[in-house]
């Protein structure tokens, strides 16, 4: 069987659910001791597309990161991003679709790039209007799982559908 | 005759009684000061507070068994490192020799440690590929299996990243990182970079071959690869070049 290996980043505020997510999601997964110490965490995830076996691996950045230089770095050689939000802290949804703007659609124009709602366990009735200003891709809840194993299969499908075109 | 037997008797019973009483109470304190003794053992706090009032007679009990064990331990590997450098100084005459100290002294390093390094040299425990950019791993070669290769390759880039980030300088990139005995030699090209994990004596030597190894590799091998899709076919390509050129390298 043919296997490919493809790096997805995940970026958002602290306290957004980054980490929630992998966590709901991956095979294998690095301490969180070398997230507090460069900011950084490392995990895979196998999932299988067709005939192909994509290796995902997943760079999750710390939140506070989002500020320093080394950030960049962390960000070369991403085939896909992620933009994670939390529901009800609308402050962290402008936060990255600045991020987007500014910089993402002009220095990785070229790397699919996602927004991702996360904790919609959370949002009650009013919050749901609130929500319908938002241009979000996937509206998902570590803690249910609700479209977690979703998003990731989409990215990666897009992912390897332009890699093989 | 009988009044004889009558006294031998009563005599018999006097004695018997009173060893009977002795052993009786000799059995009381042994068993009360073995019950201490295991409460005390049983509880950590006496327990230690034993053994750090026994240190000087745990030392003279433990002393020589564990004197003998380190003795041996050095003894064998002295023999090694002798033995080591006796097939060295049987080549002392022969032209390789002579070539390896023209190249030494080209290369400025002392024939005693590159001595020392052969006798008791670095083996390489896993070698990585890595792409720069992604930090994703193109090959590996391993005589020893370790887990998530893949995991290993994502950490040490990012790790390297934040080292030159926070440390570095315009262009100057990381080269080595150490752990205990483990050393791990990292060799930048321009799209990829190589990581040695390497177990031992490294010296400067050591490190001049595995360089040369890399850009003999890089220059005739990896130098034209595409890096466009990580996969399969590409990691298979490399490992069989990375077994073709260290399968008997650089192990002690």
């Amino acid at each position: 069987m043919k296997s490919v290996n493809k790096k997805i980043v995940l970026l958002g505020n602290e306290g957004v659910g980054k980490t929630s997510l992998v966590k709901r999601y991956v095979n294998s997964i690095f301490s969180d001791e070398y997230l507090t110490t460069i900011g950084i965490k490392i995990s895979k995830k196998t999932v299988q597309i067709g005939e192909i076996e994509v290796n995902l691996m997943l760079w999750d950045i710390a939140g506070d990161m989002m500020n320093k230089t080394l950030y960049n770095n962390y960000l070369q050689g991403a085939h896909g991003i992620f933009l994670i939000a939390d529901a009800i802290r609308p402050e962290t949804y402008e936060s990255i679709i600045i991020e987007k703007e500014n910089h993402l659609s002009i220095d990785f124009k070229n790397t699919f790039t996602y927004v991702i709602i996360n904790k919609s366990d959370l949002i009650s009735e009013p919050q749901a209007d609130y929500l319908k200003a938002f241009k979000y891709d996937y509206l998902t809840s570590a803690k249910s799982g609700d479209n977690v194993e979703f998003a990731f299969q989409k990215m990666a499908e897009e992912i390897l559908k332009a890699s093989t075109s | 005759m009988a009044m004889e037997k009558d006294h031998f008797e009563q005599l018999r019973h006097l004695i018997l009684e009173s060893d009977r009483e002795n052993y009786a109470e000799q059995n009381e304190r042994i068993l009360a000061k073995l019950d201490e003794l295991e409460h005390e053992l049983n509880d950590p706090e006496k327990f230690a507070g034993v053994i750090q009032q026994s240190k000087a007679e745990i030392i003279d009990v433990l002393g020589p068994v564990l004197g003998k064990m380190m003795k041996k331990f050095i003894a064998s590997e002295i023999a090694r490192i002798k033995e080591n450098i006796e097939k060295q100084s049987k080549a002392i005459f022969t032209f390789k020799f002579l070539k390896v100290k023209i190249k030494h002294k080209v290369a400025g390093v002392s024939m005693g440690d590159s001595t020392i390094s052969q006798a008791m040299g670095g083996s390489l425990l896993q070698l990585f590929v890595i792409e720069k950019n992604s930090g994703l791993l193109i090959g590996e070669y391993s005589p020893q299996n370790i887990l998530e290769p893949d995991l290993v390759a994502g950490m040490l880039s990012a790790i390297k990243s934040f080292v030159e980030s926070a440390f570095g300088q315009e262009n100057s990139e990381l080269e080595s990182l150490e752990y205990s005995s483990y050393k791990i030699l990292l060799y930048n090209f321009n799209r990829f970079y190589f990581a040695c994990v390497m177990e031992g004596y490294v010296d400067a030597e050591l490190k001049d071959q595995l360089q040369d190894d890399f850009l003999d590799l890089t220059d005739k091998q990896l130098g034209s690869i595409s890096l466009k899709n990580v996969d399969d076919k590409l990691k298979e390509r490399v490992e069989i070049e990375l077994a073709k050129k260290f399968s008997k390298k650089y192990t002690n």
